[in-house]
């Protein structure tokens, strides 16, 4: 790696598949490039849990990081529960709840945070945040303003 | 030094996800911070999340400020991808 390169945390989405692969190739498509330092495992409805965790224990072997965030599309789900079992406070950690808005932030926030620690929860608020009823926000406006424009979203 | 412009959308989309994306990108590159502004509202130009709430449409006008000794440069990069539609109509 040259000097003065940024090490970016290492990323790893793992959902019921082929979650990971479809949330990854429409970031791909909205960003018009592909992520570094990440890697998707899509479990399959097929696997036993003991394959899946072989599985999941494999990539994580041959992503070789120092840091990793590990993405997890439901808390509760298979993969979340796996992935539980690699917690490693500081060097792993694991958010669910994967959407398209937390993949499209992913690349600024590891740009803003060195550490998984940071990186977790940070990404984890964009998640969050980026869930809106926009029905209720249009209904909102137009009590405040009074007009039928469709307004800016206030999430 | 900070520089505004004002530019209006005419891609068929307005602001959408692949848009924004592309915008983002350009704005990434200033050594300073980067706003937009549409209507009443103003996000920060270098998150894509950010741009999106702002759910501009086509023909509408948003202004962009930019700081940094590369905001010319950058504007002027900005300038040509909307009036290349984002490069999204041929």
């Amino acid at each position: 790696m040259p000097n003065g390169e940024k090490i970016l945390v290492s990323v790893l989405l793992v959902t019921h598949s082929p979650l990971a692969h479809a949330l990854t190739e429409a970031a791909h498509w909205i960003l018009g490039r592909d992520f570094e330092d990440f890697h998707s495992l899509d479990l399959a409805p097929s696997g036993s849990p003991q394959d899946h965790l072989a599985e999941l224990e494999r990539t994580l072997g041959r992503m070789n990081a120092e840091q990793i965030l590990i993405l997890t599309d439901l808390f509760g789900g298979t993969p979340h529960n796996l992935a539980l079992t690699q917690l490693d406070p500081g060097r792993i950690e694991v958010v669910s709840g994967a959407n398209l808005p937390m993949m499209l932030a992913l690349d600024g926030l590891r740009q803003e945070f060195d550490t998984v620690a940071e990186l977790a929860p940070a990404i984890a608020k964009k998640g969050r945040h980026a869930v809106v009823d926009a029905g209720g926000s249009l209904k909102r406006h137009r009590h405040e303003f009074g007009t039928g424009e469709i307004p800016a979203i206030d999430p | 030094m900070k520089i505004a412009k004002e530019f209006t959308l005419i891609n068929q989309l307005g602001l959408h996800a692949r848009a924004a994306a592309r915008l983002v990108s350009l704005l990434s590159q200033a050594e300073g911070d980067v706003w937009v502004r549409y209507g009443d509202r103003e996000v920060n130009g270098k998150s894509i999340l950010s741009l999106l709430t702002l759910s501009a449409p086509k023909s509408t006008t948003i202004e962009i400020e930019v700081e940094g000794e590369s905001s010319q440069e950058i504007l002027a990069s900005v300038a040509e991808l909307v009036e290349d539609r984002f490069g999204e109509e041929s």
